[in-house]
């Protein structure tokens, strides 16, 4: 019985905090979450764009080399 | 202890290998900025094919794990930054748990930890090149080329190229761990890991998604990006369902499935990353100085992701080798036993074994039904588990643990607003244990469900590692741009706006 008690005791607690913690957390409000949405999703396609045109350059250089 | 250290060990070698240089002096924003992109595009330049090797033709094993390593089958990022991340996590975890002992508020010890975490990225590459090589993984499987048996005709390299594959992949290897270091003293911006991720995995995405170029494949030329093939197969394709169908199944470029878990994943994690408590804080010196010192909800940000990815990454390379190295040993086969994809001939897919299990590799007509329904639950409670166990030892390894943040409080004359000063560190350690147990968790959750409904192949996993890294990354620009008051000298404020 003790040992059934100890194999079920971490994760129960580990969900008893887990769950306490994200009560007390202050949220994004819906208009936060969207103004991130945007800011997150266009910085990343940016990024994604920057690194795609260098990726472009492998083009030429692999019908260089190859 | 008189006993001689593992430590000590290093210093002998520690003088042969290359080392990058502190700065001098503080590097002023700009300089870290353009440290940090020239750094990322070197990095994305080195995808050029290894001498030897036609990439084209290199069926991959490893696929779904290579997103989040910035990794690309068949050139010179073949094992992307998996050696140095897999070095650094295995050095800070010994040193995390007494195994390896290490002062790190000596510098020399701090220099040798680094010398021997470099050495180990080095020697981890060079490895898993040598593995790889003679495996014959780099032996290209030429499907347009029917005369062979069965269809595949393998081209098997001569003994000099193969070593020559393995010298290629170690110096390209050493030169990814070096520009790794560069970033990681000071130079530029995040960890030079993370960095490395954030880019490529932005690539990644943008190109399955926009990716404007074309590819030969057997059913013809087929464009990289899901939603350009998708306008294209509108106009050219004869029935309109059959577009719709074959833009969000295709299984050899990326479809729109996934792309939708991918950003399904990506607005999930979004909202998680700005859940924090705030803890309100005071200066003990200043009066009426009141402020807030928030503790994210992701603590660990994208590290345990990369960690579980990395363990997966390593026992697969290993398995996949030895299955293929020691062919004829049944017992292998329990680790794992790989697949010729028959269709496209373009990637080995997992079929069975203990790696099976744990994986989210694309599925094979020729598995047990039975393992197939079972994998995705399993895969995904091996991400969680391991995920958030690492996540709660983090902290404590990486130097951002209760205590030290209380010591940081206390360096700076802070204290929490109704508590007192000896209990600090136990009041936070509350905080912080269950946020960044509870916040790997809540990562780990979405990114295997996301990964494993649709079928990604790695790129929900990869894109949200990517976006928690650029999160992590931003805020540190930020809070140096803001706290160096960088927005008077800097050539680049007026590109950046002001708040």
């Amino acid at each position: 019985m003790a040992g059934k008690g100890k194999l079920t005791d971490a994760p129960v607690e580990f969900v008893k905090e887990g769950v306490q913690f994200v009560r007390k957390c202050r949220k994004p409000t819906q208009k936060e979450y969207a103004q991130l949405i945007r800011a997150v999703g266009m910085g990343f396609v940016m990024m994604g764009i920057v690194g795609y045109l260098i990726k472009l350059i492998h083009i030429p250089i692999r019908y260089l080399i190859v | 202890m008189s006993g001689i250290r593992l430590l000590d060990l290093i210093k002998p070698f520690a003088s042969i290998f290359l080392e990058v240089e502190l700065p001098y002096e503080k590097s002023i924003f700009d300089e870290k900025l353009v440290y940090t992109v020239a750094a990322a595009i070197i990095y994305l330049l080195l995808g050029l094919p290894i001498n030897g090797v036609n990439d084209e033709n290199v069926v991959d094993a490893f696929g779904w794990l290579r997103n989040c390593f910035a990794s690309t089958p068949g050139t010179l990022l073949e094992f992307g930054v998996l050696p140095v991340a897999f070095s650094a996590f295995l050095w800070q975890i010994a040193a995390g748990d007494k195994l390896l002992d290490v002062d790190f508020t000596s510098s020399s010890d701090r220099k040798l930890f680094q010398s021997l975490q470099k050495l180990t990225s080095i020697l981890l590459g060079f490895v898993f090149a040598v593995l790889l090589v003679f495996a014959g993984y780099f032996q290209p499987i030429d499907y347009f080329t029917s005369a062979a048996e069965n269809g595949e005709l393998l081209v098997e390299p001569s003994l000099f190229s193969k070593l020559l594959i393995v010298v290629e992949l170690t110096v390209s290897n050493t030169i990814i761990t070096l520009m790794a270091e560069l970033l990681d003293k000071h130079y530029g911006f995040g960890s030079g890991i993370i960095d490395f991720i954030v880019i490529s995995s932005a690539t990644t995405f943008t190109t399955s998604f926009i990716g404007l170029t074309t590819q030969v494949t057997s059913r013809g030329f087929e464009s990289t990006g899901a939603l350009v093939q998708f306008v294209k197969n509108m106009f050219s394709s004869k029935s309109y369902a059959y577009g719709i169908v074959e833009a969000f199944t295709r299984q050899n470029l990326t479809n729109l499935t996934q792309i939708y878990a991918a950003i399904f994943a990506v607005c999930l994690i979004v909202y998680l990353s700005n859940c924090r408590y705030e803890i309100s804080i005071k200066s003990s010196k200043v009066r009426s100085m009141a402020s807030i010192y928030p503790i994210k909800l992701l603590y660990c940000g994208a590290v345990p992701l990369i960690f579980t990815y990395s363990v997966l990454y390593f026992c697969n390379i290993i398995g996949f080798s030895l299955t293929r190295i020691f062919s004829s040993n049944k017992y292998l086969a329990l680790i794992g036993t790989w697949e010729l994809e028959p269709e496209f001939k373009k990637t080995y897919n997992l079929t069975g074994g203990l790696l099976y299990l744990i994986s989210a590799s694309p599925s094979c007509s020729s598995t047990n039904p039975l393992l197939s329904l079972v994998r995705p639950f399993t895969y995904t409670a091996f991400v969680v588990v391991v995920s958030t166990l690492f996540g709660k030892a983090w902290p404590h390894m990486s130097g951002s643990s209760a205590k030290d943040v209380a010591k940081q409080f206390k360096e700076q004359d802070i204290t929490m607003v109704g508590r007192r000063d000896v209990l600090m560190s136990k009041e936070i350690g509350k905080i912080i244990v269950p946020a960044s147990s509870a916040g790997s968790f809540a990562t780990a959750l979405a990114a295997a469900i996301c990964e494993c409904c649709g079928g990604s192949k790695g790129l929900s996993y990869g894109t949200v590692t990517g976006v928690l890294g650029s999160l992590s990354v931003l805020e540190e620009i930020v809070s140096e741009w803001q706290q160096t008051g960088a927005a008077g000298s800097s050539q680049l404020s007026q590109f950046i706006p002001t708040q």
